[in-house]
């Protein structure tokens, strides 16, 4: 048996567990189906959906223009009701002046695939996510960066802890609700990945937790998670996040720490809907932003971070044309030792979400 | 800029043991062990893992509902969608069960709110 044969075999072998495993999903899947029919009363249709978002986005940083068009598909295809094939894909174009400040504008569209997984809901405790997925590390990654969520477009400093390399593992992952009573929900995520260097598929290894309590009537949560990179020398990241929607309707609060090797910062974020003061109804779908944050390097920084102390401030201005569609603006400004800069942002951005195929519509 | 951000971290540096503070690492132990008290399994509300057989709900969750849900759960991350078409419904809710970490008591709450 030569090597050639060799990797056929396994190749072979690896191809029918993989069946084997998807199978006994299925089959899973369609018993669970089974049982809900009996005691679902409610008529939601499970169709395979196209979601997702897109938009554009004019930026002036520095001085520099840019132009960042993008558009992030998600394909969700159910199998039953408790299996879910979900993936997403970033189209992102981003284009300069060749000669940064004049000339005429080139660069290339970017296409990374975030997170391309199989889910079993297996219940309340156990959600099963096998294939490439989000990383779930603090609040920002897995949670806020689609572009049609995101009330700033452009990501905190700290956002590349605890992501590395390409925001993305492929492994397996498993998640859930640990304990829920009427006034909180505790949560959990916790991961494996293997090193890939496959085109648009790459991760690094590495195993992390995350834990996060949400409590209910005050509709605050605040969660901690955990990360040690297992590839070149290992390292630990940590962060500890909170998002608290405040009695004041329509005024949201975001805050993470982050910690590495490479160093610690972070940022805090309000954001307010005007939506239920005393004014024209045409001004209540204005929503104000503001965000700081702090980053302080150690051992140099690198890996995605400023090598130098940095601060940034940003604050932004969004008009809700509808619920998917808004006009996105913002100003900030970053302080550091080599230079303060103003970055300029202002585009728009559209969620769509619809049936790829008919089904139930009462 | 989300594109600069991911083009540099691919850059490999020298890295090495990170050595997290004694505060940092208190603070993180408090936390999870009171999430861990909370996920004793002797505490763990008889709701959700009956909800996962189909039961009906205790007499604990019965001011719950769908729309309650809803509200505390959808503006965690985004700006609610102001409907939902009930052929996708079951679909997006799966979706979003599985990003936000919901229950599945959770979950049928949401599909009788948003597709009675």
């Amino acid at each position: 048996m030569n090597g050639l044969t060799i990797v056929r075999y396994r190749n072979h072998r690896a191809f029918h567990r993989f069946l084997q495993v998807l199978l006994l999903l299925l089959s899973l899947a369609n018993r669970g189906y089974a049982q809900d029919a009996a005691v679902e009363e409610d008529h939601a249709g499970h169709v395979p959906v196209i979601s997702g978002g897109l938009g554009y986005i004019h930026i002036v940083d520095g001085g520099v223009t840019a132009l960042e068009p993008q558009i992030n598909p998600v394909l969700l295809l159910p199998f039953g009701s408790h299996v879910l094939l979900e993936s997403r894909t970033d189209f992102t174009g981003f284009f300069q002046r060749q000669q940064l400040t004049k000339g005429p504008f080139a660069g290339k569209v970017f296409k990374t695939v975030e997170f391309a997984q199989i889910d079993w809901l297996a219940d309340t405790h156990a959600i099963v996510s096998a294939g490439r997925y989000l990383i779930p590390f603090g609040l920002y990654g897995e949670r806020l960066q689609p572009i049609w969520i995101k009330n700033l477009q452009d990501s905190p400093i700290t956002a590349t802890i605890g992501t590395r390399t390409s925001g993305s593992g492929d492994g397996l992952m498993l998640r859930g609700v640990l304990a829920q009573r009427p006034g909180y929900s505790v949560q959990y995520s916790s991961y494996f990945s293997a090193r890939s260097g496959i085109n648009q598929l790459q991760a690094a290894r590495m195993a992390g937790a995350d834990a996060s309590i949400h409590l209910v009537q005050k509709q605050l949560e605040v969660g901690v998670s955990y990360q040690r990179f297992l590839q070149s020398r290992e390292i630990n990241s940590a962060a500890t996040y909170l998002a608290w929607e405040t009695p004041v309707a329509g005024l949201n609060l975001k805050a993470e720490g982050d910690y590495s090797y490479n160093g610690k910062g972070y940022w805090l974020e309000a954001a307010y809907l005007l939506q239920d003061l005393p004014i024209p109804p045409i001004l209540r779908r204005t929503q104000f932003v503001g965000r700081m944050q702090q980053f302080f390097p150690e051992h140099g920084g690198g890996n995605g971070l400023p090598g130098i102390d940095t601060q940034r401030f940003d604050a932004g201005l969004n008009y809700y044309l509808r619920d998917d569609l808004r006009i996105v603006s913002s100003y900030g400004r970053t302080f550091s030792a080599q230079g303060n800069a103003n970055i300029w942002n202002v585009g728009f951005t559209y969620r769509f979400m619809f049936p790829l195929w008919p089904g139930r519509s009462n | 800029m989300e594109r600069r951000f991911y083009l540099q971290i691919h850059v490999s540096v020298m890295a090495g043991e990170v050595q997290l503070s004694p505060s940092i690492r208190i603070s993180s132990f408090l936390l999870l062990c009171c999430l861990i008290s909370g996920a004793l399994p002797g505490r763990v509300q008889a709701a959700a893992a009956g909800s996962d057989q189909g039961s009906s709900t205790t007499q604990q969750t019965k001011p719950h509902s769908g729309e309650d849900v809803f509200k505390a759960n959808c503006g965690r991350c985004h700006n609610p969608p102001a409907s939902l078409p009930p052929r996708i419904t079951g679909t997006v809710i799966m979706h979003m069960r599985t990003r936000a970490r919901l229950s599945r008591q959770d979950e049928l709450l949401l599909l009788k709110y948003l597709a009675p």
